[in-house]
């Protein structure tokens, strides 16, 4: 008995996260690619009707249009908001004073994390007549239609996010703390400049970290649902239509949940082609300083 | 020591599992007991006024029926379809539930969706609703629902706004359009006579293309019932609306964002002058108003053509679960809410002129049958068109609607062009939602 407890008692400990995990993720998400080749309404039992509904999909202008801005969205959102989460952590890696108190000040909007409160502040903050354009009209300028022209409501939207770079800021903030003082040290003596140091030994040096983050924030931004659906509803235009919208109004609110399916399995492929990629294209960009290559 | 610590940790964490993995039991016990507790859940959407006054009346039937448990789950309009559509198919849902009427379309094609309502005819009178109300709820011979009342699309107006720009309120359209330079005049170029947002948009022009012909959008062919060049001729009537400044242009709309027009500052700060909405929902459009800003309710616009065209429909509808526990009492409460003279008093108007007589008589009775639900409903019963198709309001129409508003108003298509898609998309939708 002791011996077939010691055995397994490990498996025991981890039950409740097994049973988790299959029945919230393994059993959806298999059901879904099940699904995702019937006609279900959710009233009557599912039929098949075998590649139907990604053949409807691929036809349809409104998936054509949807994954476009979906790709658009992530191609602003990923870069701006690394590339903001780096410039932060790299000026807060600096001995100023009150530091501590930056970093805190610059974490807090991540901590509001994607909740529907944030997102409503910002739909009153980038109203017609909101404050963002009554600073603006403050300092003289137009005021501008940020959630009405079909061009600048999906920067709106990116925006929000970049907004909350604080989680890849403090992992970009550990990676430059373990950057050793002594190699800053030799550079200068050698005369290099702040630029070329950034560029040279830096940014090499925390690639691994950069990874880390593009893969977490691209995966994140193909699923950006909250900002869209609250603050501009997918328009106008469906310019800010993504396809988690989509795939959210046709399971449940058309009822299409074969089609809604479909369309979350074509999104996973595609996150998941895109994180390969990155994974492939690893070994050009990506050094580790601890690993065998040196 | 230790052994006993690790098998007391196992053992907590089964009793855990099995206590999370086994079914509910129903805390109330025996059913058929009367004495025990029963315990009963309610769901409605709905403004700050119908939720305090519907509480209010659960407090009441509560104090009266002691052994009787009362839930209350209410929430917005927004996203309430979606929350009621998975607890209906993961069974979760309430006993008693407040449904819009095309619902029925959706969920119970062969009337076997929700409770058979014919079967509680001995707790729920019946006789106070009128036959074609009850036909209109009935699918298979099967009562899904009882209708809470008959609800239109009426004009009202801010009174403020109008009386300071010197302009009687409206009773043509002629009217209306030459009310809109003086707006501008008066008292700014962002303040216009009338607020459409794209759905309000696309119902004005079924309401020219009714006044007009006399047809409504959906004929009994389950097709629409409008040529193109009809259509045609009510967008380019909604082009002139915008381009005349008598409502917002789209753009100039969505530049608020995605919020219900009540929530609008355009609307709120009295820049809008009137709006095309249900009687039943006014009164929240009064509540969002700053200020002490008084909406009047208008007269429905004419000067299009000789037939009236208000635009009508059971409003909401109060079904039972069909598998709820406590059907009888279920029945009770409902019968209870729709026409107890003590309940009806409480909840006035709050969802809209009841259709249940009872209801009715202890509300003229009261003297509470006034303000602009009443004035509005009695307009639209003078007036009243041909009335819609269940589909009509199927949300995925609606977003069609909205997304063909927004092409137009943004120039993406011209009206003739909209006219088209107009039939050919809805003639498509219409033929999915029927099968």
């Amino acid at each position: 008995m002791t011996k077939l407890l010691k055995k397994y008692e490990g498996m025991l400990y981890i039950t409740p996260w097994l049973i988790g995990i299959i029945v919230f993720t393994a059993f959806p998400f298999i059901t879904s690619f099940v699904l995702s080749f019937t006609n279900y309404n959710l009233m009557s039992a599912p039929k098949f009707i075998g590649l139907q509904n990604y053949i409807t999909m691929f036809r349809s202008p409104d998936f054509r249009k949807a994954f476009g801005v979906t790709f658009r969205y992530v191609a602003i959102t990923v870069p701006l908001k690394l590339a903001f989460a780096l410039f932060i952590a790299y000026i807060l890696n600096f001995k100023i004073k009150g530091v501590n108190f930056f970093r805190t000040a610059y974490y807090l909007p991540s901590i509001l994390g994607g909740s529907v409160a944030i997102s409503i502040l910002w739909r009153f903050l980038f109203a017609d007549t909101g404050l963002i354009n009554i600073f603006l009209g403050f300092l003289g300028f137009q005021s501008i239609s940020w959630l009405g022209n079909p061009t600048y409501a999906i920067f709106t939207l990116s925006l929000l996010r970049v907004w909350q770079f604080g989680s890849p800021m403090v992992i970009f903030l550990a990676a430059l703390k373990n950057i050793p003082e002594s190699l800053y040290e030799a550079a200068k003596i050698d005369g290099a400049s702040k630029v070329s140091m950034f560029f040279k030994i830096t940014l090499p040096l925390i690639t691994p970290v950069v990874f880390f983050n593009f893969i977490m924030q691209l995966i994140q931004a193909f699923q950006e649902f909250n900002a869209p659906y609250i603050i501009t509803g997918g328009g106008p235009l469906k310019s800010t239509y993504l396809l988690p919208l989509m795939i959210y109004d046709n399971s449940f609110k058309y009822f299409k949940m074969g089609y809604g399916s479909a369309l979350s399995w074509f999104l996973f492929v595609v996150i998941m082609i895109f994180t390969a990629i990155t994974f492939r294209s690893e070994k050009y960009w990506v050094h580790y300083s601890d690993g065998g290559d040196e | 020591m230790k052994k006993i610590a690790k098998i007391m940790a196992i053992v907590l964490t089964l009793a855990l599992l099995f206590t999370a993995c086994a079914p509910k039991n129903p805390s109330t016990g025996n059913t058929g007991d009367q004495s025990k507790e029963v315990s009963l859940r309610f769901s409605w959407w709905g403004g700050d006024e119908r939720h305090e006054k519907t509480l209010e009346v659960i407090k009441l039937y509560e104090e009266l029926n002691p052994g009787v448990k009362i839930t209350a789950e209410y929430g917005g309009w927004q996203g309430h379809l979606e929350k009621i559509t998975t607890q209906i198919l993961g069974n979760t849902a309430a006993d008693i539930i407040q449904i819009n009427w095309n619902w029925i379309a959706a969920f119970s094609k062969d009337g076997s969706g929700f409770y058979d309502l014919n079967t509680l005819a001995d707790y729920i009178d019946l006789g106070n609703y009128e036959d074609h109300l009850l036909a209109q709820t009935t699918v298979n011979g099967k009562l899904n629902g009882l209708p809470v009342g008959i609800a239109g699309k009426v004009f009202y107006y801010n009174a403020n706004t109008w009386e300071k720009a010197g302009v009687p309120i409206p009773k043509t359209f002629d009217e209306l359009f030459a009310a809109a330079p003086v707006f501008k005049e008066k008292l700014g170029k962002d303040y216009y006579p009338f607020d459409l947002d794209q759905y309000g948009a696309f119902l004005m022009t079924l309401y020219y293309l009714e006044q007009k012909t006399g047809k409504p959008f959906i004929g009994d062919d389950n097709q629409v019932a409008y040529t193109a060049a009809e259509l045609e001729e009510a967008y380019e009537f909604y082009l002139k609306m915008v381009e005349a400044g008598v409502t917002p242009s789209i753009e100039a709309r969505a530049a608020a964002g995605n919020v219900p027009v009540d929530q609008t500052p355009g609307w709120i700060q009295g820049k809008y002058g009137g709006t095309y909405e249900w009687d039943s929902a006014i009164n929240k459009f009064q509540q969002s108003l700053e200020g002490d800003q008084k909406i009047v309710t208008g007269e429905f616009l004419t000067g299009i053509g000789s037939h009236p065209s208000a635009l009508a429909k059971v409003s909401m509808v109060y079904g039972i679960n069909k598998n709820t526990k406590y059907p009888e009492e279920a029945a009770k409460f409902l019968n209870f809410l729709v026409s107890d003279p003590r309940a009806t008093e409480i909840l006035g108007t709050s969802r809209g002129i009841p259709a249940n007589k009872a209801a009715v008589e202890t509300l003229v009775s009261k003297d509470q049958l006034k303000g602009l639900t009443f004035e509005g409903n009695t307009k639209v019963n003078e007036f009243i068109g041909q009335g819609i198709s269940p589909y009509f309001e199927a949300d995925e129409l609606q977003q069609f609607y909205r997304a063909v508003i927004e092409e137009l108003g943004y120039g993406k298509l011209t009206a003739a062009q909209a006219a088209e898609k107009t039939i050919k998309e809805v003639n498509r939708l219409l033929k999915e939602k029927a099968n």
